[in-house]
């Protein structure tokens, strides 16, 4: 049913910023690497050794955090749909502006190559007041949807709606996390480790919200496709709910260690070992089965190859995740092969479910599984690469065949699989986003035509 | 009620699998090592010092076993026991070389923000005005390294540092 007012208005502010923020950190990317090509850099407007780490900073934030964030939004939004009172309605389209606006001002800093960038986990920062501001106010931006579909319990009974309230109060939990660690770290620290520290607690509930968005978007795009859930809906509100039972004690950890020890450090960490394995066990467990079950009669469309294809990659990450060494390159393998499962579970959402809800449904029957196959086996291929090389003693977040240590066959080999499966993600991603931006474009005409 | 994904199978299914699935959920939720204040760092002694004070036995060391320097930073061959590292941006000093089969414990301190070591998978966190004592015992000719694992500033991946393990003369 294609959403109608205020809240089609909603979707498809959040459907901009994420197109939008997935373009710009595509735009800021090949900069990067127009950046660091000697015949290319001289035509930047600035010098290349202090533009690199700036825009790296914001193609991240774009890319792993807006991204996800316009996600929430959007989702926050899709369940009020043919609510006929919606309490604390004003605070959607407040909400969608406060991210409009905190998206753009995120990128700033970086086109006018300034501020102090800080690679720091989870949320980069680039150390400016724009980007500082832009932060808060995407932050809060998604904040106020998500408290208000909290504050309408009738959109949150069912599996959908209850998945997306899971992952909004995982959300608001996270954002507790950040303001606790603000109080509790010492004056005059090194803005570097206050950074890290400041984000370390919530950036770990982060993953928990992008984990149980993903869950959610299984659920969405299995209905779509079979017109069922992969798991029962009791058992899927079990393992949502106990997302939030796991994070609930983080506050705690603040009391109980410093937050400059290795012990608040190691709590976090563990959290993610104990509490964020059996959710995608069960839901994918149950997808597989539904998959198999279906397997003479599925018709290979967007949701059917978005499932498909997440699935795959996701269990590929998470696998990895269980033999990771010490800062080498086996470690962003595994979060890239785990984030390419939630980026395809999120496309196949905007493709099926919110472009067709927005009354702008995708026709073209041969991009889309292009798209698919492309973006999937490339982000699959490109972290297969990233982990033999990591095995092999490849250093993570380094470049350039003498500080990567590339003195062997074996590493050299994996590096190559690693580009080729890179630039196969590359072209999935760049047709995603022009397909949704064209979308949206064409609804905009069509609106005012 | 016949569970979706369960198809044909009995209603009774349903309910023994969100029992079973809620008992694996409370067990490894209680079986957080948050909660019993377990940490793999424990294993690792810290003690007290001022920078100044750790200065003066890293200098003692290096004027001491010198055996030469590479890029400008000294070679040092201590014999087995105290061996001292500082840490800081972005790197660890001084370059070590290390006798075969042989038992040193490594006093490792930060000189400017706050660092983490990992020596042979144990890991210390290093902060300022602390040192952090760590057992190592050598194996046969080679090398291993010592790396950064807290996030330290842009350069912070490239913290990473290879201790040469010579075979005994």
């Amino acid at each position: 049913m294609p959403l109608t007012g205020g809240l089609r208005r909603e979707v498809a502010g959040w459907s901009w910023i994420a197109a939008g923020s997935l373009a710009v950190a595509g735009a800021l990317a090949l900069l990067l690497v127009l950046s660091r090509v000697p015949a290319t850099q001289v035509l930047l407007p600035w010098s290349w050794q202090s533009f690199f780490y700036t825009a790296l900073v914001t193609h991240v934030i774009l890319s792993f955090v807006v991204w996800f964030l316009a996600v929430l939004g959007t989702l926050a939004v899709l369940p009020l749909a043919g609510m006929e009172h919606i309490r604390l309605g004003a605070f959607g389209p407040v909400g969608m502006w406060a991210g409009v606006v905190g998206t753009v001002l995120l990128a700033i800093p970086a086109f006018l190559n300034e501020g102090e960038p800080c690679l720091n986990n989870y949320v980069p920062i680039v150390i400016h007041p724009l980007y500082y501001l832009g932060l808060v106010l995407v932050g809060g931006g998604v904040a106020l949807p998500v408290v208000r579909l909290l504050a309408n319990p009738g959109a949150i009974r069912g599996s959908v709606g209850f998945g997306v309230g899971v992952a909004g109060g995982l959300y608001l939990l996270s954002l507790l996390l950040i303001a606790i660690a603000w109080f509790c770290l010492p004056a005059g620290l090194d803005l570097q480790t206050f950074n890290e520290r400041l984000f370390w607690g919530g950036g770990h509930g982060l993953q928990f919200v992008n984990t149980a968005l993903m869950l959610t978007a299984w659920v969405i795009l299995a209905k779509s496709a079979f017109g069922e859930e992969p798991v029962p809906p009791s058992l899927f509100k079990l393992v949502m709910a106990s997302m939030v039972v796991f994070v609930l004690p983080g506050p705690l950890f603040y009391f109980m260690y410093d937050v400059l020890s290795l012990e608040h450090r190691l709590a976090f960490t563990d959290l993610l070992w104990y509490g964020l394995t059996l959710p995608p066990v069960v839901v994918g467990g149950g997808l597989v089965a539904l998959l198999w079950r279906r397997r003479g009669s599925i018709r290979w469309g967007a949701a059917e190859l978005a499932l498909g294809i997440s699935l795959a990659v996701f269990i590929v990450g998470g696998a990895m995740g269980f033999f990771l060494g010490a800062s080498d390159a086996r470690t962003p393998s595994h979060y890239h092969s785990a984030i390419g499962g939630v980026n395809l579970a999120f496309m196949g959402l905007f493709i099926a479910v919110v472009l067709p809800a927005l009354g702008r449904g995708v026709t073209s029957p041969r991009l889309v599984p292009v798209l698919f196959h492309s973006y999937g086996w490339g982000q699959m291929v490109f972290s297969i690469g990233m982990f033999v090389a990591g095995a092999a003693g490849v250093p993570r977040k380094t470049m350039g065949a003498a500080a990567q240590g590339l003195d062997s066959t074996l590493k050299k080999v994996a590096m190559g699989v690693y580009g080729l499966g890179g630039a196969l993600a590359v072209l999935g991603g760049v047709l995603f986003i022009w397909l949704i931006l064209t979308k949206l474009l064409a609804r905009a005409e069509a609106d005012h035509g | 009620m016949v569970s979706p994904v369960l198809g044909e199978t009995k209603p009774g299914c349903e309910r023994r699998l969100l029992v079973g699935v809620g008992a694996i959920l409370v067990v490894l939720f209680l079986a957080q090592p948050a909660w019993r204040g377990l940490s793999r760092a424990k294993a690792v002694q810290t003690y007290a010092i001022a920078a100044a004070a750790f200065d003066a036995k890293l200098e003692a060391q290096n004027a001491r076993y010198r055996v030469g320097d590479e890029d400008g930073v000294p070679v040092v061959r201590p014999p087995p026991g105290d061996v001292y590292v500082a840490a800081g941006r972005w790197r660890f000093l001084p370059v070590l070389e290390l006798q075969a089969w042989q038992a040193y414990r490594f006093h490792v301190a930060s000189e400017d923000i706050l660092h983490g070591v990992v020596i042979g998978g144990v890991e210390a966190l290093l902060v300022p005005g602390q040192a952090a004592i760590m057992p190592v015992k050598t194996g046969e000719a080679g090398k291993f390294s010592m790396v950064c694992s807290e996030y330290c500033g842009l350069e912070h991946n490239k913290m990473r540092h290879w201790v040469t393990v010579i075979a005994a003369p």
